[in-house]
């Protein structure tokens, strides 16, 4: 099991070593950098002057080491736009995301499960149609929108919940919690129903199965059986969603964090983006890209984990 | 096989079995989803036709006495948003961009996405498992993402939006095709065909890709959900459809600011993005449901 | 649910009846698939029910089971010694507490009858800790071990970490066996169980079936369309056709001199000839 794991690794450094290459390709190899910031109208002298100074008269492959390398001692290179360096900013509202993020699948995790697995239940009855489109109204709703709605309702008409605005929760925790509650919401509620709807599958898929007869026939009821066997079975297909909803909620929460006025690395994306801060947005990207592959590993670990049927003597 | 033969009376003693109420046991049923999700998208379709040849207001025409006017005044259906142009005019307009979006991004996954898809079920494990972590790569970058690293690059606009959510969307088909492809290899007929020495691209033609379509459809269906949502985020943030391309992700950017006070000019858009991609969602549901048990060679 | 019909049978059962089936019957919509079926199976007796696929022979069995699908309407009486309920009416719960206590079942696939991410021996035990038949886990985990060499699995310890995967179908067929037999109960029931098995292992099973259900004490219902199988296990024989019994008796009478057509068919088909009786097809 142990080769396992060093394979797993393994191929995930091999593809973030990838995954970067592509990003530094699209964003400093094709054409020229330098022109891009500066716009169309730069004369050809500037250009030349930036492109000298951003280091594009070396050789492609020794600006892609130099910046690789960089990273690897979070040296995220210095923005030509903004003249102050990426790597620190990146890691703060990193920071500040990931508490967005997770509060957004806690809540999506509270939601689906038992709702997917009441869905799945009742397959076939009325209560299981209408969780079923309700499950499928929901995916159809972007997550701005739903902070558009929420924001509408509980702040502007009933006032209970500010409408943005963040602050650190070691600063002031219950304004925190307060700022983050509606974000959460957008997020989580939307995800909720993507997850219902593979939990909802997942279990439907396990409920089919033989060996839940079995269980049966030991004198399980049926919703015990599915508790006790079909529930570690059907978290095997769910964890993989998980881990790719995990991306999702990521980039969705670009738009939240607009919305929010929450100083996350969403915003600091689309504001680079804005600004064609193309070396911060390369260092941004690459960042989302390594920690998705990264999930990526750690799901297909917690894999070989629950199913014994995945590990190798 | 036992012939049918005439069964005697049974010698139990007969008693009156009591009927009660039926309940309801009906298994596989042509799935409604199908059609609502058909319907759904057919309306949508039409709206984008017809506004070729009309639409109640000239959409770029604004009616400046009447801004932010509600439901029914002058003759605006919907109303009219900030600069005075029609909603209804707007939306229908947009309908043209949200479908020319969703065709381009999936028609480009799915014209590279298939035959890698096939390529890696037929070819040899080696082969196959290094197309795999490519594709794996590949995942990583969402398609709000790859929009984005696209639009920091040449600048938002819906031709890159359309290409960078193309180019995310390969991955997902690279998967289900070739998921598909070595259900369809394994089965006794193909195999037959190689023993014979059918070379590898008739099987592919003749066997595989007509098996594999219904996948393809479905995923499409799908996809076509994804990129909606995806270009309206983009559309939202000022990086995909310009001030001239009418789009409702355009018109939820136009909308914020004057959110809440006049909401019907982010509503109706919004309403219309989550209508679409509930029906491309439905329809890909519906059409799973009337694929799958094919593929999956149970009927 | 369904409705009792008229008390034609009484409570309690007789001494030395495990079970009896009154007026059966199963219909999906309208169309019937098991009609009046009634017989009694005896203590320790071994009774095989035979017929062709569609003659309603798994249903049967799933009533006696307690495990009728949904969608199905079942009517008459089910009832199992010292239980006293009508098992097709009875509730979820009242049937959970005899299903692997008084009854124990095999079913025919062994390869998808094991939770894959389950260990063996929990599975095993899981029977026992449910009924509480055994004082304490520890207890439960000694009995797995026993039951796993009762039906000669080698190596008892080790297979009861194991996880199915690592079993063969026989093997994992023979763990079923020993969960179904693991509370004594006073009925199994096996569907078709070695139909599924490589021809070389279907004898052990076979052997281990009749054994190990004798050395319990409990009677056998055995469910299965081979009727050389049939013949070496059970002591009497129901035949099925179309979800009615159209025979019935000894099996040495029924085989060798057969009654119904149907049942004549049935042995020319398996080419078994006549055994020690008037020549035949």
């Amino acid at each position: 099991m142990a080769w396992q794991l060093v394979r797993r690794l393994l191929i995930f450094l091999i593809s973030a070593v990838v995954a970067s290459m592509l990003i530094f390709l699209v964003l400093s190899g094709l054409g020229n950098p330098a022109r891009t910031q500066l716009g169309t109208g730069a004369t050809d002298e500037a250009v030349a002057e930036l492109s000298k100074e951003m280091g594009l008269d070396r050789p492609l492959v020794v600006q892609y080491w130099d910046w690789a390398t960089g990273l690897l001692h979070g040296d995220f290179g210095v923005s030509y736009v903004q003249h102050i360096p990426i790597g620190p900013q990146i890691s703060d509202r990193l920071l500040v995301t990931t508490w967005l993020v997770l509060g957004a699948m806690i809540i999506a995790l509270l939601i689906a499960v038992p709702l997917g697995m009441a869905s799945a239940l009742r397959h076939g009855k009325v209560s299981g149609y209408l969780l079923s489109g309700a499950s499928q109204i929901g995916v159809a709703v972007p997550a701005f929108l739903a902070a558009f709605i929420l924001v509408a309702i509980f702040s502007v008409s009933l006032g209970w919940l500010p409408a943005n605005g963040y602050t650190v929760p070691a600063a002031d925790p219950g304004l925190f919690l307060k700022q983050m509650i509606l974000p959460w919401l957008s997020l989580g509620l939307v995800q909720g129903a993507v997850l219902t709807r593979y939990v909802r599958s997942s279990v439907l898929d396990e409920m089919g199965q033989d060996y839940l007869r079995t269980a049966r026939s030991k004198g399980l009821t049926p919703g015990s059986a599915l508790v006790r066997h079909g529930l570690r079975n059907a978290a095997i297909p769910v964890l993989t969603v998980i881990g790719v909803q995990l991306v999702t909620i990521l980039v969705g929460a670009v738009v939240v964090e607009r919305i929010f006025v929450i100083p996350g690395i969403g915003s600091y994306l689309a504001d680079s983006v804005d600004r064609q801060d193309l070396l911060a947005v390369q260092g941004i990207v690459v960042t989302l890209v390594v920690i998705a592959l990264f999930i990526s590993f750690l799901v297909d670990l917690a894999y070989t984990l629950i199913d014994p049927r995945l590990r190798r003597r | 096989m036992t012939a049918v033969q005439p069964v005697p009376p049974p010698t139990e003693p007969a008693a009156p079995a009591v009927l009660g109420p039926a309940p309801t046991g009906s298994r596989h049923r042509v799935s409604p989803l199908l059609y609502i999700g058909g319907a759904i998208v057919g309306l949508i379709v039409l709206v984008a036709l017809v506004s070729f040849f009309w639409t109640p207001f000239d959409p770029l025409y604004t009616d400046v006495v009447n801004r932010h006017a509600p439901p029914g005044t002058a003759g605006h259906l919907l109303g009219t948003d900030m600069r005075g142009r029609d909603i209804a005019s707007l939306l229908m307009e947009g309908a043209r961009t949200t479908l020319y979006v969703g065709i381009v991004s999936v028609g480009i996954a799915a014209l590279i996405g298939t035959p890698i898809g096939i390529i890696a079920g037929m070819t040899r494990p080696g082969a196959s498992e290094f197309i795999m972590r490519a594709t794996d790569i590949l995942l990583a970058f969402p398609a709000l993402l790859m929009a984005l690293l696209f639009a920091a690059k040449w600048g938002g606009s819906v031709t890159t939006a359309m290409i960078a959510i193309g180019i995310a969307t390969v991955p997902a088909f690279i998967r289900v095709i070739r998921s598909g492809t070595l259900q369809v290899m394994s089965a006794d007929y193909v195999l037959a065909a190689r023993v014979a020495g059918r070379r590898g691209t008739a099987i592919a033609a003749h066997h595989v890709l007509p098996n594999v379509l219904g996948l393809v459809i479905v995923q499409a269906s799908v996809g076509y959900a994804i990129a909606i949502l995806a270009e309206a985020a983009l559309s939202y943030l000022g990086l995909g459809a310009g001030p001239t391309t009418p789009s409702w992700g355009r018109m939820l950017y136009e909308g914020q600011s004057g959110w809440p006070t006049y909401p019907l000019v982010s509503l109706w858009p919004a309403l219309a993005i989550i209508l679409a991609v509930l029906g491309f969602n439905l329809l890909g549901d519906g059409l799973r449901d009337r694929f799958d048990p094919r593929l999956a060679g149970r009927s | 649910m369904t409705t009792t019909i008229g008390a034609a049978a009484a409570d309690v059962l007789p001494e030395d009846v495990v079970l009896r089936v009154s007026d059966l019957s199963v219909v999906v919509g309208d169309q019937p698939l098991v009609q009046h079926v009634s017989f009694e199976i005896g203590r320790q007796e071994r009774v095989g029910l035979i017929g062709a696929s569609g003659s309603g022979k798994t249903l049967t069995c799933m009533a006696v089971a307690g495990l009728l699908p949904d969608g199905l309407r079942a009517t008459g009486e089910v009832r199992l010694a010292d239980t006293g309920v009508n098992l097709l009416t009875a509730s979820e719960r009242r049937l959970a507490g005899i299903r692997g206590l008084r009854t124990g079942m095999v079913f025919q696939e062994p390869m998808t009858a094991l939770n894959p991410t389950m260990t063996v021996g929990k599975q095993v035990s899981e029977v026992m800790l449910r009924h509480r038949t055994r004082p304490s886990k520890a207890a439960a985990r000694q009995a797995t071990l026993d039951l796993l060499a009762a039906v000669d699995l080698p190596e008892p310890d080790r297979l009861a970490r194991s996880y199915p995967h690592q079993l063969s179908g026989g093997q994992r067929q023979r763990v079923v066996l020993s969960i179904a037999l693991a509370n004594n109960p006073d009925l199994l029931i096996c569907d078709e169980p070695t139909t599924a098995l490589d021809v070389t292992v279907q004898a052990t099973v076979l052997r281990l079936i009749a054994e190990r259900s004798a050395a319990v004490e409990s009677a056998l219902l055995f469910i299965t369309h081979d009727l050389a199988v049939v013949a070496a296990v059970c002591d009497r024989l129901l035949v099925m056709y179309e979800g009615r019994i159209v025979e019935q008796g000894e099996v040495i009478d029924v085989l060798t001199d057969p009654q119904h057509e149907h049942t004549r068919q049935l042995l020319a088909d398996a080419e078994l000839g006549t055994v020690d009786g008037p020549g035949s097809a």
